[in-house]
């Protein structure tokens, strides 16, 4: 029953947020310079011309007019039609969604097998070299840019070796195939999440290993391996969850670069596009869409916390 | 005579901690070199770098042209080194522009309890949008200008230092000597000031070195979005926009700039993490 009221009371409070941002995309959209119905028509239309479309896409009335039939149909699950599409908003977000998902899942996945492992053998051989060489990769992993390394992974895989292929097949082509293709994209920004994971891992083994019922645990007899992985892991996780919770914002971010550095036809490459094509609906619904998402995660996250400790209660502060 | 040899003793004590932390002095030999060089490129650099030389397009690194040309046959090292100046100018504008207003929101927000969720609301909306859709959408809005460049960095980062600004002004506002001081009839503006906000600048400077790096990562993603510092002025992030279609053949327009910014970004994110560690007073090195 506490876990429904908290789940309603966190979803509650996402309104405002998603409304600042609403407003802030939606102002920031039309006031822009350029005119959306010059752009679609191009340079040749007549005057007639654009003032029927901009009628047709409701441009003539007032701002805060077009900014309230817009919201309450994205409340009712309409978010307009792409002027390039031809097709609701929604569904080409939702088209594009998958291999943003498959992306953003792989990224994540190839960080924590990654980072967790390093994390914890870091901690364990705290001080060593083996540890200081860990600090230093870590710090070089998150100081390298997302599209530096994506370039220099084609220009190695793609262009030198010829191993690896770029572009996007989906997963009814084969899941190996699937993953081919999604490799680099992957390890391109894996990399940057896993040196943050991997930090924090180490850190909170550290601090949870010097705890009195690790000492106990290992009083009692216990194996070493028995006390790390079993004992002190499940309680150094949390803040580790934290920051993979926060990776999914970054992932999101990183996605348009490596969308489009590696030409997949993820919701990166639908706003890039979009913008360029000044499709103001799909703008405005992909980021409002995205932001969404990202407060879902954090929700989905903290809910997390439950399962990994029973002593965290729901209603804090 | 008892305080001059306290205060020195003091300072000494300091520099030994300073220079016992490895990624301080890692980062800050780094950086400073990147200081240099955005400072003394007309000295450092060979070429003029807009001079173009067609013939010579695309031709690999030798003796005369150390990092190769590029597609307008304009020499890279020069222009690398010419960047340093955009590249680090933009990301240290956007930096102290952020770091000022974070600073004032989130001095205000933590005070004035009914600016607190108006303002905190915004910051939060800010920050759920992942930053670099934030940002090339606010620079492909208002036209892809240095100024615009900057508006949209401190756009995106100054919620997070308003937040941090507000945890720590927070904590601070709680402490019995603010209550001391308050009651001796001092004025609220005089209490942030004076009190509150020295007490903010530890966590504000080292968060500034990291939005510092992030600053420049961000420019230079930007520019690879064509979104980023104009052309013909070079930044780092455009002289690997313009190699993207070329890097195929031209490697090297590639290589140098990206190995700039990983080494200039690494100079920073070490120099941080080193600030962090001497300002925290729980940690304690083995």
């Amino acid at each position: 029953m506490r876990v429904t009221q908290y789940i309603v009371k966190r979803l509650l409070s996402t309104i405002p947020v998603l409304l600042v941002v609403s407003v802030f995309v939606f102002l920031l959209v039309h006031l822009a310079p350029g005119d959306p119905a010059i752009t679609i028509l191009g340079p040749d239309a007549t005057v007639e011309q654009i003032e029927q479309l901009r009628v047709e896409l409701g441009l003539d009335a007032p701002l805060y007019q077009q900014y309230v039939s817009w919201m309450s149909g994205v409340l009712k699950g309409d978010m307009g039609e792409s002027v390039f599409a031809k097709r609701p908003v929604l569904d080409l977000i939702l088209q594009h969604l998958g291999p943003s998902f498959s992306l953003a899942v792989l990224s994540l996945a190839v960080a924590i097998l990654i980072a967790v492992p390093l994390g914890i053998l870091a901690a364990r051989k705290r001080g060593s070299l083996a540890d200081q060489m860990f600090m230093s990769l870590s710090v070089l992993g998150i100081s390298v840019p997302h599209f530096v390394l994506g370039l220099l992974l084609i220009s190695l895989f793609t262009v030198r070796l010829g191993w690896l292929p770029i572009g996007y097949k989906p997963p009814s082509s084969g899941l190996l195939v699937h993953l081919q293709y999604l490799l680099m994209p992957a390890i391109t920004l894996g990399v940057g999440l896993a040196a943050l994971i991997a930090r924090m891992t180490r850190a909170s083994m550290i601090e949870t290993l010097s705890m009195h019922f690790i000492k106990t645990a290992k009083a009692k007899g216990l194996r070493e391996r028995a006390v790390v992985y079993k004992h002190a892991l499940r309680h150094a996780f949390i803040p580790v969850l934290t920051v993979i919770g926060q990776s999914f914002g970054l992932v999101l971010s990183g996605a348009l670069v490596a969308e489009t550095i590696f030409n997949i036809p993820g919701m990166g490459q639908l706003i890039f596009n979009s913008m360029q094509r000044r499709d103001f609906l799909v703008i405005q619904g992909l980021i409002l869409f995205v932001t969404f998402l990202y407060v879902l995660i954090n929700l989905i996250v903290d809910l997390l916390y439950c399962v990994i400790d029973p002593r965290v209660r729901l209603d804090r502060k | 005579m008892g305080k001059h040899r306290l205060n020195r003793e003091r300072n000494r004590r300091l520099l030994n901690r300073m220079l016992a932390n490895r990624s301080f002095v890692t980062g800050s030999i780094l950086t400073l070199l990147m200081i240099a060089l955005a400072l003394f490129a007309p000295l450092i650099a060979n070429h003029d770098p807009y001079e173009m030389d067609v013939v010579n397009r695309l031709s690999k690194p030798d003796a005369g042209n150390w990092f190769g040309t590029d597609n307008l046959g304009r020499d890279v090292f020069s222009r690398v080194v010419y960047a340093a100046q955009s590249s680090m100018g933009v990301g240290l504008t956007a930096t102290l522009i952020t770091g000022a207003l974070g600073l004032a929101v989130g001095l205000f927000a933590a005070y004035y309890k009914f600016l607190d969720h108006l303002l905190m609301r915004i910051c939060d909306g800010l920050m759920a949008m992942p930053v670099i859709l934030l940002a090339i959408f606010i620079v492909a809005t208002l036209g892809a200008e240095i100024r615009n460049l900057i508006i949209a960095l401190t756009i995106v980062y100054t919620p997070t230092i308003a937040r941090i600004i507000s945890s720590a002004a927070i904590v601070v506002k709680e402490q019995t000597y603010i209550e001391a001081v308050r009651s001796q009839g001092a004025s609220n503006p005089r209490i942030i000031w004076r009190h509150i906000m020295p007490n903010t600048l530890s966590p504000l400077i080292v968060q500034a070195t990291f939005i510092f790096a992030d600053a420049i990562i961000l420019e230079a993603a930007l520019s690879f979005f064509g979104a980023g510092v104009p052309a013909p002025t070079p930044s780092w992030g455009n002289i690997i926009y313009d190699g993207k279609n070329v890097i195929y053949n031209a490697w090297w327009m590639t290589v140098f700039p990206g190995a700039t910014i990983i080494l200039c970004v690494l100079g920073l994110n070490l120099f941080g993490d080193g600030l962090r560690d001497l300002m925290d007073p729980h940690t304690v090195k083995k």
